[in-house]
């Protein structure tokens, strides 16, 4: 506590010194709210973080991939001071969770839940107690993850499915979650799951889970699970006939329409949906921890929120949830990116400070670093943002973290909404679909500027509302740190709606609307070869994939103007695609990849530039496509990138143009 | 990343934990006929044809022999203790064959008469070098000063040496030193690749000359396979040959990524991994290997050893370099498979069958690691509870075993299994010689048990009845290998 309000005093101090507040000169930037720092780890530990937990007494349990588990005094380097590393524990397979209870550590391994005890005192385990053991079929996806443990003690444990070019429920109860008593009493509870890395407590105690995109999962996204759910990917059907499980739905119950998750959810019994949508690439690509703010605002104004990590985009998330004709639903808001590598685990320090435990371990991540320890805390200083977006009958209400301009707060066109959905089928992702633009018809500001209520046309139930308020600005000027919330429509709530105001700001005619965009065509990619070319290509070149963000293929010779066919085998387990750009314009492209937004799914992640000479599809794992193309004229090295969101930094080669 | 849905598939065809990785295809071999000597020049008469040798831990020097044919054994006396040469000349080579080395006992196999790869009793030697089994024995030169005469000789990677008494196995790549049309040597002798119990020792070894004992001091491009005869017995069986080399990989691709070892330094140290058993993927697996260098793993969903191995411990690059495709934990020294079998079991009657797995009222409830790291690993089958734990012995040259049974006093038929096998051949002592001297079984003082060899379905069991009489029941054996 006592770092807590020296952080406090001085972040006051720069205030009353700077007669502007921060972000009227200088764009405001994540960390001059949200200091990252990093915990230095003993030369040799590779802390590739599976699970943590603080103790009572502050010290910081982390578990890791290499089935150790550490003990970490002074985490929080309180006085300068280096925090102190114990191996507590070793030799558990693959250790991705961990948490504290009555004296003991207890762990969840690929085949068990483990409670590891120190009986003698010396801060090492030296009892390794199997709780509750499961079956695996030994495929490397098989991950388990936990325990979450109940104030009554029950843990909560997830099983990965296993992956063999598609999820797959390879032995009994993967794809679940269980309970397991500390006796090892173990009770199936809900199932549905793909890959339930993380899960936790919202503020009130309810159980959130968060979900990676695959098969059956257009995007990552937070469900809200109790007994009996079944919350959308169906290989862990299969085991619902045993004795114990709590549902009958079978797999073949569930349809693979292509049709959004909305629409077939009324005809599958006990589906349930999102609670909050994370948008693919938007938001973040890989689902973990949930975390709930209980700082009770030590850790800034979320107080009561939720914090969802993100691996792939080495990111943490804030959730908003809130509970509409008794369904969760809520916003979503990037919140702090620039960890150094794939962010996996959450946790509170005792001086409200969150650890961020980190891995990339071959799925690569933005943060370079293959694993590591950082801690983020609030500096003290309020950033602008929007707190919360709730669901009104025939709108939105926002509230602020401070007050906004009345100007262009009262402003419509500070405001754009556009609906959109996923397709929920059996094929590996799904791109945005159903896209609207929804229109925003009047706004009403509170009398202190902190809350603002809109008026919308078009809102869609089911859908995601993404909401961009990139010209709104706070009274002191400054614009939104985030500027983009994406709101998921479980319910609209019933009750008045608001009255227009009249006026210049009123509702703006119909065919302003944005209109529906024509499906996209893209000549850079041809995937037929050319009827001239009656001798077919001078030259086929194969490239695959390897973990960790890479193409197998680092570089190759080609000769100029020779006809080229260009196989590109996406044996990864995730999405890629592949582009070839000219000569040192691969960070460009990239960047305007990102830059698409919700435009991307559909254009490929390939953006319209000159740059971009030559590129294939988005494919899904296990696809293969050929793209054909006459080589440039011009020697030079040309370079070929996945486009994807995060990928284009390592996962690039290199084409070497040579004259004939 | 390749064949990602085919990576299950490619698990379960590798052959064991001592499985090495692809190599192209190899020349088919074809076996030395052990009928008589006929494959050899003649010697003084310490070598020739019988049907069965044995060796024992306590004896120097000291083979056994029993008529028949098969085996080919060289004992020495002060007037007759030739080398044995081939009948015949060789460039390239590809020479698989067995042996066994009496205590104490010293053989040689020199490629081309020339080059050595030594045999010698090293079993449990910590740290071998070039004059222990495996070694490539070091080159000579008297004219060099004192203490620097023997140079260039190659330890082997490891100690996979096996106990006295017990069959060993050699499988030599040696490439010939090539010559010009002028007879000037243009690349030397090469030990291309060379295994000892199934272990890479050696991998594309120059020689750059013939080394100590050679029994020729020039290099040419054939010279006659020998076996050294003069410092001690030997037995040899199975030598099989083939007179080239497996075609090398033309474009080989270089590796990328560097090994990820595990090598117990001070305290045991556990792995919970996948493992093959076997052509069996097990995926409760616990190995545990110490400082010692003896290590082993137990399937913890039977309750069973599957493998126990000396040299190096574990690699687990499969598991933990970046996704791990197969996450497979690799025992990296010489392995005895073990059956992976319950090692407890209630039968119905003494000669109804083993079962191959738990049942419903088998637990595994954990392990504990006494002062020194050692687990002792604990599980429940029906109404006993075991403890069970593996320590190294006699400074790692062998394991010892020590199951602790509880139960009520009137538990009737339990047994414990302490080895099954193709065969089970009776020393004497409580001592057992498994599926042919693969390794050997010590049963300790049990009280009034016996030990009772079983013959089923083809296969024999060694087993032990318990009685809970006291409330505990004890069984206690060394493995010695
Ligand atoms: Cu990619």
């Amino acid at each position: 506590m006592a770092t807590r309000s020296r952080v406090l005093g001085l972040a006051w101090l720069v205030v009353a010194l700077a007669a502007d507040p921060i972000g009227a000169q200088v764009p405001a930037a994540e960390s001059d709210y949200y200091k990252i720092s990093t915990l230095p780890l003993p030369e040799g530990v590779v802390l590739e973080v599976g699970g943590m937990d603080v103790l009572p007494d502050g010290q910081l349990a982390v578990s890791t991939r290499r089935g150790e588990v550490w003990l970490i005094k002074n985490p929080s380097m309180t006085g300068g001071v280096r925090p102190h590393f114990q191996r507590f524990a070793h030799g558990l397979h693959e250790a991705l969770g961990l948490a504290y209870r009555d004296g003991a550590i207890y762990s969840t391994q690929r085949g068990e839940l483990t409670r590891l005890l120190d009986t003698n005192g010396d801060g090492r385990a030296d009892r390794y107690e199997t709780v509750c053991s499961w079956p695996l079929e030994g495929n490397y996806h098989e991950y388990s993850y936990g325990p979450l443990i109940r104030p009554d003690g029950t843990m909560i444990v997830t099983l990965n499915l296993g992956w063999v070019g598609y999820g797959a429920s390879l032995s009994k109860w993967r794809g679940w979650m269980l309970e397991i008593t500390p006796d090892g009493e173990m009770t199936p509870m809900a199932t549905g799951m793909r890959s339930p890395a993380g899960f936790g407590f919202d503020i009130e105690g309810e159980v959130f889970y968060g979900e990676n995109q695959g098969d059956w999962i257009g995007s990552g996204y937070i469900t809200h699970v109790e007994r009996g759910d079944f919350v959308g990917h169906p290989e862990g059907l299969r085991w619902t006939g045993e004795p114990g499980s709590p549902l009958t739905l079978k797999q073949e119950d569930v349809p693979d329409t292509g049709r959004p998750m909305v629409e077939v959810a009324p005809d599958i019994p006990g589906l349930k949906p999102p609670a909050v949508w994370l948008p693919h690439t938007l938001m973040g690509v890989s689902t973990s921890d949930i975390l709930a703010d209980t700082t009770a605002g030590g850790f800034g104004p979320f107080a009561g929120q939720v914090f969802v990590g993100d691996q792939g985009q080495s990111r943490v998330m804030r959730v908003f949830l809130e509970k509409v004709n008794g369904v969760y639903q809520g916003a979503a808001f990037p919140f702090r990116e620039g960890f150094s590598s794939g962010v996996l685990r959450m946790v509170w320090g005792k001086d409200s400070s969150m650890f961020v435990g980190m891995t990339s371990r071959g799925w690569g991540s933005t943060g370079q670093s293959p694993y590591g320890l950082q801690r983020l805390e609030w500096t003290g200083l309020m950033p602008f943002e929007i707190k919360t977006i709730e669901a009104r009958p025939d709108g939105f209400e926002l509230s602020f973290t401070k007050p906004v301009d009345p100007e262009t707060a009262t402003d419509l066109s500070s405001y754009h909404v556009t609906g959109f959905t996923y397709q929920y089928h059996s094929t590996y992702g799904s791109p945005i679909i159903n896209r609207e633009t929804a229109a925003v018809r009047g706004v009403k500001v509170s009398d202190d500027g902190m809350s603002a209520r809109i008026a919308v046309d078009g809102l869609r139930k089911g859908y995601i509302h993404e909401l961009m308020m990139t010209s709104l600005r706070s009274a002191a000027g400054e614009p939104l740190l985030h500027d983009a919330a994406y709101y998921t429509l479980n319910e609209i709530p019933s009750g008045p709606s608001m009255v227009f105001e009249a006026g210049p700001a009123g509702a703006p005619p119909a065919a302003e609307l944005a209109p529906v965009r024509p499906a996209v065509t893209q000549a850079k990619r041809l995937t037929t070869m050319p009827k001239t070319w009656t001798k077919g290509p001078d030259a086929t070149i194969t490239i695959g994939t390897e973990p960790g963000l890479r193409f197998d293929l680092p570089a190759f010779d080609v000769q100029a103007g020779s006809r080229l066919k260009l196989v590109f085998d996406n044996d990864d387990d995730m999405m890629h695609n592949l582009l070839v750009v000219k000569p040192g314009t691969a960070d460009r492209v990239g960047d305007q990849a990102i830059a698409l937004g919700l435009d991307g799914p559909e254009q490929n992640y390939v953006p319209e530039l000159g740059e971009v000479l030559f590129h294939t599809a988005l494919l899904e794992p296990g696809i293969v496509e050929a793209i054909y193309f006459t080589v440039p004229l011009e020697p030079g090295e040309y370079t070929y990138i996945c486009s994807f969101p995060g990928h284009a930094f390592t996962m690039r080669g290199t084409m070497r143009v040579v004259r004939p | 990343m390749k064949l990602r849905s085919g990576c299950l598939l490619l698990g379960l065809l590798m052959l064991g934990p001592i499985a090495a990785a692809a190599q192209s295809p190899e020349a088919p071999l074809s076996s030395l006929f052990l009928g008589n000597m006929d494959a050899f020049r003649p010697t003084a008469g310490n070598w020739h044809i019988v049907g069965g040798v044995a060796a024992d831990l306590n004896t120097t020097h000291e083979i056994r022999t029993s008529e028949g044919t098969g085996i080919l054994v060289n004992i020495p006396s002060e007037a007759a203790r030739d080398n044995l040469f081939f009948d015949w000349e060789h460039g390239d080579i590809q020479l698989e064959f067995e042996f066994m080395m009496p205590k104490e006992s010293n053989s040689g196999i020199y490629l081309q008469g020339r080059y050595e790869i030594q045999m010698l009793d090293s079993w449990g030697k910590q740290r071998p070098s070039f004059s222990d089994v495996g070694g490539i024995y070091q080159r000579w030169d008297s004219e060099r000063p004192e203490g620097r005469q023997g140079y260039q000789g190659h330890a082997p990677r490891m100690n996979t040496a096996r106990a006295p008494g017990l069959w060993q196995r050699f499988q030599i790549r040696f490439q010939a030193p090539r010559f010009d049309d002028a007879g000037r040597k243009t690349a030397n002798a090469r030990m291309v690749e060379v295994k000892h119990n199934g272990v890479v020792i050696h991998q594309n070894v120059e020689l750059t000359g013939p080394t100590r004992g050679s029994s020729f001091s020039d290099e040419r491009p054939t010279g006659p396979l020998m076996i050294q005869g003069d410092h001690g017995p030997v037995a040899i069986r199975n030598i099989r040959y083939a007179l080239r080399l497996p075609a090398p990989d033309a474009d080989p691709a270089p590796p990328r990524v560097g090994a990820i070892l595990v090598e117990p330094a001070g305290e045991p140290v556990l792995i919970r991994a996948f493992m093959n058993h076997g052509d069996r993927k097990k995926t409760h697996t616990i190995a545990v290997g110490n400082s010692r260098g003896v290590h082993y793993s137990m399937d913890q969903r039977q309750g069973s050893l599957m493998h126990i191995w000396k040299g190096g411990f574990i690699e687990t690059t499969d598991m933990w370099h970046s996704r791990g495709q197969h996450q497979l934990a690799k025992p990296i020294g010489s392995v005895i498979t073990l059956d992976g079998e319950p090692t407890v079991a209630r039968l119905a009657s003494a000669s109804a069958p083993w079962p191959d797995t738990m049942g419903v009222d088998y637990t595994f409830d954990g392990y504990e690691l006494d002062a020194e790291g050692h687990p002792s690993f604990l599980y429940r089958l029906g109404d006993v509870t075991v403890s069970d734990r593996v320590l190294p012995e006699s400074g790692g040259k062998r394991l010892f075993r020590e199951l602790t049974l509880r139960g009520d006093s009137d538990l009737q038929d339990y047994w414990v299994r302490v080895a099954s096998g193709t065969s089970i051949k009776t020393l004497g002592d409580g001592g057992f010689g498994i599926d042919d001297d693969s390794y050997h079984v010590m049963l300790h003082h049990m009280g009034d048990a016996e030990a009772v060899v079983r013959s089923v379905d083809g296969g024999s069991d060694l087993l032990v009845p318990l009685s809970f009489a006291d409330g505990e029941a004890a069984v206690r054996y060394t493995l010695v290998w």
